[in-house]
């Protein structure tokens, strides 16, 4: 589903991204673990089409086409989906009216008919049953008000409601209470199929007690140093990332 | 020829083809103060854009001081508001267009009538003479009827009051219209103002409204200007306000090629309060204006002015806000925002706020910000599968709103809405009105 070949990118004429290979198939949960400034939240920046950074070598294939010629727009429409660490209030955009033209946009690219508005309501209805908000969507504006973990939580709503092959989550359980990180994690696992892919990335294995990824990897310096199954989150937890870097440095 | 003495020639035949002679001297006094003061000047705080003069000096816009057309106005406008419940009544070329509504309106109780004495103008407006502003001096020398609406005490319409006012002609016309609002009712009425040019020809379409809130009185005034990209368009409206009136002023203009608003409030006695509101998408070449001078006469009095704009290619937008505080007027609150959007690098705003405050115990505050769509937030709508264009328009409908929404008539609303969306796709042509138009094609 997503192959990424020795991808470099920089910011600001800093190279972030130093050489990333990763192969993510459809059915499967990756975790991106690693310190902050790993470039963790560049690589989703990159995937999701942020036009803020230089690749500077490499190449991305997402369902066998060349992601990075793709408008960002595209991409979503294609399936991809960025859950946002800091996801943006949009003052005067209805999440209604957000969602619908989301929505419609997305099947109109894959040539569906467009939702009529009591269908789509309909629809909304059922995504929201899975993400309990605890207050109506109806007259809110994006984002605009909502708590650290109601933001988070409208995340894997949107996830949830557009339906993507395959979902990166950036930071989504960062600022969450206990219960939140269960609500959070539930539509994930909800979300989850054998036609899809997750990619989480996270500071903490906390997460990945409720979701289970098939593979954790650790990001150091621009690089994926190390891969494995679950375990390696355990081990990480346990020994915390100085154990990764004295592994890199000898 | 000058452009001057161009204006003392038209002014010359107005009053020859002028019937109302009773008339004759306020539009003398008042062309003498064109002639005194002559035309605004560099310098002048109130005029900051002399691009209309182009207009004045053109021998080629004809003075439309007759109404012998044959026209059933209503059969060649038709409101773009379709849904909107509401006793409407025509102006064509400055004239008022009488119809059945008139019954209507009597019948609830509001008096709407063409003056025409000085005796009469003087009973209504005797304290809200303006002081010597040259397009209103010459809207009160050139225009064609003064038509007074006055909402006597306790009355409440059963449904809002539209006034259309068009400007039409086959050829190049000029045409100017005063109205006299009389709020005497301290039920909270509603009037729509919607001027609308038909047809491809250059115009200058002027308006003057004088508004009189007697104590008490509440009224909310909706003004809509969708108006051609040749014309020049311009309403001042002089508001004087008693105790405790209460005014709401919405104003949006989808479309005008100059457009010059200008709003002279006073707030005369305690508890006095105004809030207005004004949107302007402008584009192409366009250059749009608001004016708006609020004077603080009396102590607890309140105002509040928020003006916003979306400005895209080379379109120029104004925003030139005074506050004045007298100074015995204590415990007055004044805010004042004007904000912008730029979609182009071509675009320009000149925004001015002005505070002028001789009291110490006030409120008082002004603020502008101009800038452009967020990234962020653009970014975050087009990670959703939202196209670019669409994400703008997304953004720009959502600056929008928030003058949108002041409107409390929920179909207005509703309706305003679905045309600023129009209007940003670039789909409001103000033809597809015109039945004219229609059956010319």
């Amino acid at each position: 589903m997503l192959t990424i070949k020795n991808l470099k990118v920089k910011v600001e004429g800093k190279e972030i991204l130093k050489g990333i290979n990763l192969e993510v198939k459809k059915g499967e949960t990756h975790a991106i673990m690693g310190p902050n400034g790993s470039g963790k939240s560049t690589l989703a920046a990159v995937l999701a089409g942020r036009n803020y950074m230089e690749i500077t070598e490499g190449e991305v294939y997402f369902n066998n086409e060349n992601l990075l010629m793709l408008k960002p727009e595209e991409r979503a429409q294609k399936g991809l989906f960025l859950g946002f660490q800091y996801p943006i209030e949009i003052p005067g955009v209805t999440m209604i009216n957000f969602l619908k033209t989301s929505l419609n946009e997305i099947r109109k690219a894959q040539n569906l008919e467009p939702l009529n508005a009591v269908d789509f309501l309909k629809f909304i209805k059922e995504k929201k049953e899975l993400v309990p908000f605890g207050f109506e969507l109806t007259g809110r504006h994006v984002n605009e008000g909502f708590s650290g973990g109601e933001k988070k939580k409208n995340e894997v709503f949107q996830m949830l409601v557009l339906n993507p092959t395959l979902a990166i989550l950036d930071e989504i359980d960062s600022g969450l209470d206990i219960d939140a990180l269960k609500v959070v994690a539930n539509a994930i696992n909800n979300f989850k199929n054998d036609e899809n892919a997750v990619i989480l990335i996270t500071h903490y294995q906390r997460l990945l007690n409720y979701v289970i990824p098939d593979f954790v990897h650790i990001f150091y310096d621009g690089k994926i140093i190390k891969s494995g199954d679950k375990t390696l989150a355990f081990e990480l937890e346990e020994k915390g990332y100085d154990w990764i870097k004295e592994s890199v440095s000898s | 020829m000058e452009t001057i003495h161009l204006i003392k020639e038209n002014f010359t035949k107005h009053i020859t083809n002028f019937n109302n002679k009773e008339l004759i001297n306020f539009k003398n006094s008042h062309f003498n103060n064109v002639l005194n003061f002559g035309l605004p000047q560099r310098g002048n705080k109130k005029y900051l854009n002399f691009e209309f003069i182009k207009y004045l000096s053109n021998e080629n816009i004809n003075l439309k001081s007759n109404n012998n057309y044959i026209l059933d106005v209503e059969e060649i406008f038709k409101c773009d508001v379709p849904d909107l419940n509401v006793f409407t009544i025509f102006t064509i070329n400055g004239f008022y267009y009488k119809n059945n509504n008139l019954r209507h309106l009597q019948n609830e109780g509001v008096i709407i009538k063409t003056i025409s004495n000085e005796q009469q103008l003087q009973d209504y407006v005797s304290n809200s003479s303006n002081n010597n502003d040259f397009l209103s001096d010459l809207v009160d020398s050139f225009f064609n009827e003064i038509i007074l609406i006055h909402i006597p005490k306790g009355i409440k319409l059963s449904k809002p009051l539209q006034i259309i006012n068009l400007i039409y002609e086959y050829y190049s016309i000029q045409s100017y219209i005063k109205f006299i609002l009389l709020n005497e009712s301290e039920e909270e009425n509603d009037i729509i103002l919607c001027n609308h040019s038909i047809g491809d020809n250059v115009y200058i379409f002027g308006i003057n409204i004088n508004v009189i809130l007697k104590a008490n009185s509440k009224i909310n005034i909706y003004q809509m200007q969708n108006i051609n990209d040749k014309t020049f368009h311009f309403v001042n409206s002089f508001v004087n306000q008693e105790y405790n009136s209460k005014l709401k002023i919405v104003s949006v203009t989808l479309r005008s090629g100059i457009f010059r608003n200008n709003t002279e409030i006073s707030l005369n006695n305690q508890l006095a309060e105004s809030k207005i509101y004004g949107l302007w998408l402008t584009d192409k070449e366009q250059i749009t204006e608001y004016h708006t001078n609020i004077e603080h006469n009396s102590p607890n009095t309140s105002s509040l002015q928020l003006f916003k704009s979306i400005l895209d290619n080379k379109a120029t937008g104004i925003y030139s806000g005074k506050i004045v505080v007298k100074k015995n007027s204590q415990k007055v609150t004044a805010y004042q925002s004007n904000k912008n959007l730029l979609i182009s690098k071509e675009a320009k705003i000149k925004s001015l706020p002005h505070l002028e405050i001789y009291a110490d115990d006030v409120k008082c505050s002004h603020g502008s910000a101009t800038g452009k769509l967020d990234d962020d937030a653009l970014f975050y709508l087009i990670s959703r599968g939202i196209p670019h264009k669409e994400a703008c328009i997304l953004l720009m409908e959502a600056f929008s709103s928030e003058i949108v929404n002041k409107v409390d008539i929920e179909s207005l609303k509703n309706s305003l809405q679905h045309l600023v969306n129009k209007r940003l796709r670039g789909e409001l042509e103000y033809c597809h009105r015109c039945n004219i138009c229609k059956t010319d094609q």
